[in-house]
């Protein structure tokens, strides 16, 4: 049996991002994967370095469109530590709420992508037409869909209206009814839980020793939860739930993500019940008042983010800003999860951990014995 | 809080013994920072794993040069058992840029300690396969883009 290597990516049509992953196989199951990251580095991490503190957070805003506001939020609060700035209580509430409005459209946009993935037309439209409700939130607190720029130093950009605050309450109880539909549909369905259900496992024990964080950990029964286990912003004071399940597979993590738009909707609620009023932002210097090192841990939509930076006292730049994302954090974790599955379940695997990675179309055969390499499509070898 | 931050010192004191340089309570995040000698990074490390009972989680590796003549790594730990957060810190004189792989102990050490060889020349003995992870084939040998010199 001649050993067959998969090569997906760096370029192709069906994926969002360039990354690229050969797979050996030995018939239909994957035996081992190599990963080869680093198609988008832009070496973010020494820009950042070479920005003012206020301009840094617009620039790592940019680490990643779908996640901006956990970036924003990480960034500033590491900045705000280290030159010990305490926040005016409304802007904590109200970086709350924007942070989990921002999970609510990133949970839906992956569950969408994953029914797509999975041949549930369907569900993905409706998944993302409800998107879109929470995309016009955003844009109606923030002044835009995407791209927020709402947190900075000392507080936040904008202030939330009463009336805006009943404009939300309105738009999320009509989301909840549809994701109640959603998660029976996703807990139920023959044909979701034919492709998701034992595929893609991964053991708490792996889970924990290769770092898995977010859903991808939750997934698999570990109780982790930055929001819960090291509170910020307003979540000392806010009650949140971490969700678990502990299946171990792709179905367990892509409930945890449903049960997750309730809790957000639930807490999104709550925070805009108990926000005081008050001013929303405080002047802060713009140079280090102290040589400080400081980091910020936040639960962004895919998992613990970390912001890490040095500063000098006198200098309005940091001197190293260091940025682990959650998906890098869940590469090892992913990599395990493939070994043993079919090549078949190779798309729901990778997007059940939320890369943003889909199907493969072609292949590269290598046989051992000859050193022979030839390129055939995926569709007419199966 | 300050129980389990003294039962873990006391651990670290009997098992790495000199090796254990100093450590602090930052009084704003409750976070405990402990500074070991870098012959000692292995030994603390299995010293933790033991205490949460191998349920140690590795945030990620954070290398700096800040323009002195060390390099200092930071291990973003969280002990599930105990539920608590660790930076364990490390410094390299750049003459001698060699540290102790912790992948034997924490496989998900993998992946960011060959970020950190790559960015800063860090080597880290007793890693399985420490080669470039982001930067492009052709990138030039010796230069390290997040070093000052």
């Amino acid at each position: 049996m001649p050993s067959v290597d998969i090569n997906i990516g760096p370029v192709h049509p069906a994926l969002h991002e360039p990354e690229k992953f050969v797979f050996k196989v030995d018939g239909e199951v994957v035996v081992d994967v190599e990963p080869r990251l680093g198609y988008v580095h832009r070496g973010i991490e020494k820009a950042a370095g070479e920005k003012t503190f206020t301009q840094a957070v617009y620039l790592v805003e940019r680490v990643c469109g779908i996640c901006n506001v956990a970036h924003t939020l990480a960034s500033v609060q590491a900045i705000e530590r280290a030159f010990e700035v305490d926040v005016p209580a409304r802007a904590k509430y109200l970086r709350t709420i924007i942070h989990e409005l921002n999970r609510l459209h990133s949970h839906l946009l992956l569950l969408g992508v994953a029914c797509e993935l999975m041949g549930f037309d369907t569900l993905f439209m409706m998944l993302w037409r409800d998107r879109e409700v929470v995309m016009d939130l955003m844009e109606l607190a923030t002044g835009n869909r995407v791209m927020s720029a709402y947190n900075v130093i000392g507080g936040v950009r904008r202030n939330i209206s009463d009336h805006e605050v009943s404009t939300i309450r309105k738009a999320l109880t009509s989301l909840s009814e549809g994701v109640k539909r959603y998660r029976k549909a996703f807990a139920e369905d023959p044909t979701i839980r034919a492709r998701c259900v034992n595929v893609g496992r991964l053991s708490p024990f792996k889970g924990i020793s290769l770092g898995a964080v977010g859903p991808t950990a939750r997934g698999s029964g570990i109780n982790v939860d930055v929001r819960v286990k090291e509170p910020y912003a307003a979540f000392d004071e806010i009650q949140c739930t971490p969700i678990t399940y502990n299946e171990g597979d792709s179905w367990a993590r892509f409930m945890v993500r449903i049960d997750e738009l309730h809790e957000s909707i639930r807490i999104i609620d709550e925070a805009l019940n108990k926000m005081p009023r008050g001013p929303i932002r405080v002047p802060v210097a713009e140079v280090a008042p102290q040589t400080a090192e400081s980091f910020s841990i936040v639960e962004a939509p895919r998992g613990e983010l970390l912001h890490h930076i040095y500063v000098k006292k006198g200098e309005d730049r940091p001197l190293r800003y260091r940025i682990r994302t959650p998906t890098y954090a869940n590469m090892p974790a992913l990599c395990e999860m493939l070994k043993g599955g079919y090549i078949a379940d190779i798309p729901v695997t990778l997007v059940s951990i939320d890369p943003c990675f889909s199907c493969t179309d072609r292949l590269t055969l290598i046989d051992i014995r000859s050193h022979k390499r030839k390129v055939v499509r995926l569709k007419s070898s199966i | 809080m300050v129980e389990v931050h003294d039962m873990i010192i006391d651990e670290l004191r009997r098992r790495l013994k000199g090796g254990l340089l100093n450590w602090d309570v930052n009084v704003k995040s409750m976070c405990l920072t402990i500074r070991v000698d870098r012959s000692s990074t292995l030994e603390a490390i299995r010293s933790l794993a033991e205490i949460s009972e191998g349920r140690l989680h590795l945030t990620t590796i954070s290398g700096a040069d800040l323009g002195g003549d060390s390099i200092e790594l930071t291990y973003f730990l969280w002990l599930h058992d105990q539920e608590e957060r660790i930076l364990l810190k490390v410094n390299l004189p750049k003459d001698a840029l060699r540290a102790q792989s912790v992948t034997t102990v924490l496989p998900a050490a993998i992946l960011y300690e060959r970020e950190v060889y790559e960015m800063l020349g860090v080597v880290f003995e007793g890693h399985p396969k420490l080669e470039r992870l982001f930067l492009p084939e052709n990138w030039p040998e010796g230069v390290y883009p997040l070093r000052r010199s």
